[in-house]
């Protein structure tokens, strides 16, 4: 039964990386934009939590979901839409400056010590079912991300800016030509990454009850991780690689033995670094993709 | 300057709904297309020829915003292009098929034609371009839950075409559409291309295929290096010398 235990963690960890990962890889397709400032954005949603919630949970929830567009959106507008024309390259140098910029600025306003505070703490019980004990959060998280995954791929499928997006993210020079307006798609896709960040921050700040300014950098980087050995052109291999890198670092945790556990990190990089021999472009790559003009 | 012009430059009595002057397009260093004046008349067929690299595609693209470009005057419509984005361009009446199908081979057929509805300026007479636009190509009908992608090169190109059709443009400018099709093919998209104009659309076609292009349009241009070296009307179309030297040059 511990086995069923671990997989339970082990998905709801999947599912946050799996989040994470659809979150840059929707902004990757349309950009080619590997956004290491992602984090950021799930920071800022975490600090929306953890100071709103003692207040006003509702308002939190909200607050953190408003702060998390805007914060993607501001991003996409004070910087990339200036650098949309350069290579994916300068886009990555850039993100990388934002995320270290942003960063500073939370440590400038909330200190750099972590601030703490009980985020749904109600989600922190267990159900003992027979001789499994679920932990509400991770049934909470998996329910999350399944919803969010659902309406993603209803939205790209089903409406037509979702269709637009994703004629964009396949050939934006021809999607434009059609008549596709690029900066729409970029915000709205920038907008639904910035929603995406606050849901992961949300499940994050309920299981850690604390953040501070570099809260958001680890699942980014583990987000990316996955995006990357998925397929960062393919937003399902995406999310797949995202889970695929969650259920690992859940595995490795609960498995490996205490001496080496701290190093677990390091299999999930061995993992990386033999998917990315074996396959460059991800295990579900779609081959070379166009770029924006 | 022109060799030859057989035709009057632009249908009389009527503003031209393109009108191209002087156009220029460099890539770094390298000029493309210099200096290159024509008129596209409303409703009217009119051809570009020419070996490749002679400027054909640069001049689609600077017409459609994809590449920057200097001109006297290019309006389409009365309206400037230059300095205008491409998604606008589109957005006003101007479809361009760019060469080589260029369709979302991971959507379905029905999602690439509904892409070509984006440019649309509403929905008043949609239902009625989809019928006319899938009698044109009656394959997509058939396919239109299969993936683009899985479709033959000469659907793909029908795809294309129908693609830019449901934005309902005054102007479809296509960009070699018969490359790499087969005879066949090569028919119905000709046969699409001339039923598309008697419906009352302008259509520039560039081509490498001389005799079909000069046959079918009201003038046909010749682009060699960059430059419009002849214009030739229908009646040329069965003039083999004159066609090879169009190409080759004298």
């Amino acid at each position: 039964m511990n086995f069923l235990q671990a997989l339970i963690d082990a998905t709801s960890a999947g599912a946050v990386y799996a989040l994470a990962a659809l979150g840059i890889g929707l902004v990757f397709g349309v950009l080619r934009l590997a956004n290491f400032a992602y984090g950021e954005i799930i920071t800022a949603s975490a600090y929306t939590l953890v100071i709103v919630w003692p207040m006003n949970p509702v308002l939190a929830v909200l607050g953190a979901a408003l702060v998390g567009v805007a914060v993607a959106l501001a991003m996409n507008y004070a910087v990339f839409t200036w650098l949309r024309s350069q290579s994916s390259a300068t886009l990555l140098i850039a993100s990388f400056g934002l995320s270290i910029l942003l960063q500073r600025i939370y440590e400038g306003v909330f200190g750099a010590n972590v601030l703490s505070a009980s985020v749904a703490g109600g989600l922190s019980t267990s159900i003992d079912l027979g001789a499994v004990r679920l932990n509400l959060l991770s049934v909470v998280t998996i329910v999350l991300a399944v919803l969010l995954l659902v309406g993603v791929q209803l939205f790209l499928t089903r409406t037509s800016i979702g269709l637009q997006v994703q004629a964009a993210s396949a050939d934006f020079r021809i999607a434009r030509l059609l008549g596709v307006r690029s900066g729409l798609v970029i915000a709205v896709t920038f907008a639904i990454s910035g929603f995406i960040a606050a849901a992961v921050a949300f499940v994050l700040t309920v299981q850690s009850g604390t953040v501070g300014p570099s809260f958001g950098v680890q699942p980014t980087l583990f987000g990316l991780i996955g995006a990357v050995i998925g397929g960062l052109r393919n937003l399902r291999g995406a999310v797949v690689g995202g889970f695929v890198v969650g259920v690992a670092l859940s595995l490795l945790t609960s498995w490996l033995p205490p001496e080496i556990n701290p190093f677990r990190t390091a299999f999930v990089y061995l993992l990386v670094i033999a998917v990315l021999v074996l396959r460059p472009n991800g295990l579900f790559s779609a081959g070379a993709g166009k770029v924006r003009t | 300057m022109p060799e030859r012009s057989s035709t009057p430059e632009a249908s009389s009595g009527q503003n031209p709904i393109l009108e191209v002057k002087d156009l220029t397009v460099a890539y770094g260093g390298v000029t493309a297309v210099a200096g290159v004046s024509f008129q596209v008349g409303p409703g009217e067929l009119v051809g570009i020829i020419g070996p490749n690299g002679a400027g054909k595609s640069s001049t689609l693209l600077a017409l459609a915003g994809a590449v920057r470009a200097k001109a006297t005057t290019l309006t389409f419509d009365g309206t400037p292009l230059l300095g205008r984005k491409p998604e606008q361009i589109a957005r006003s009446g101007f479809a361009l098929v760019p060469e080589g199908h260029h369709i979302f081979g991971g959507l379905t057929v029905r999602d690439n034609l509904r892409l070509g509805e984006v440019a649309r300026r509403g929905k008043q007479g949609l239902e009625a371009t989809r019928e006319w636009v899938l009698e044109l190509f009656p394959i997509l009908r058939e396919f239109l839950g299969r993936q683009a992608g899985l479709l033959s090169g000469g659907q793909q190109q029908q795809l294309a075409i129908a693609r830019a059709l449901l934005s309902e443009p005054r102007l479809l400018v296509l960009d070699e559409p018969s490359l790499g099709l087969s005879p066949t093919a090569i028919d119905t998209v000709f046969d699409a291309i001339t039923a598309v104009q008697r419906s009352g659309t302008a259509v520039l076609l560039v081509e490498q295929r001389a005799q079909q292009t000069v046959a079918a349009a009201a003038r046909t241009h010749v682009l060699g290096e960059g430059r419009i070296t002849m214009t030739l009307g229908p009646a040329d179309a069965t003039d083999a010398e004159l066609l090879a030297k169009a190409y080759l040059g004298s």
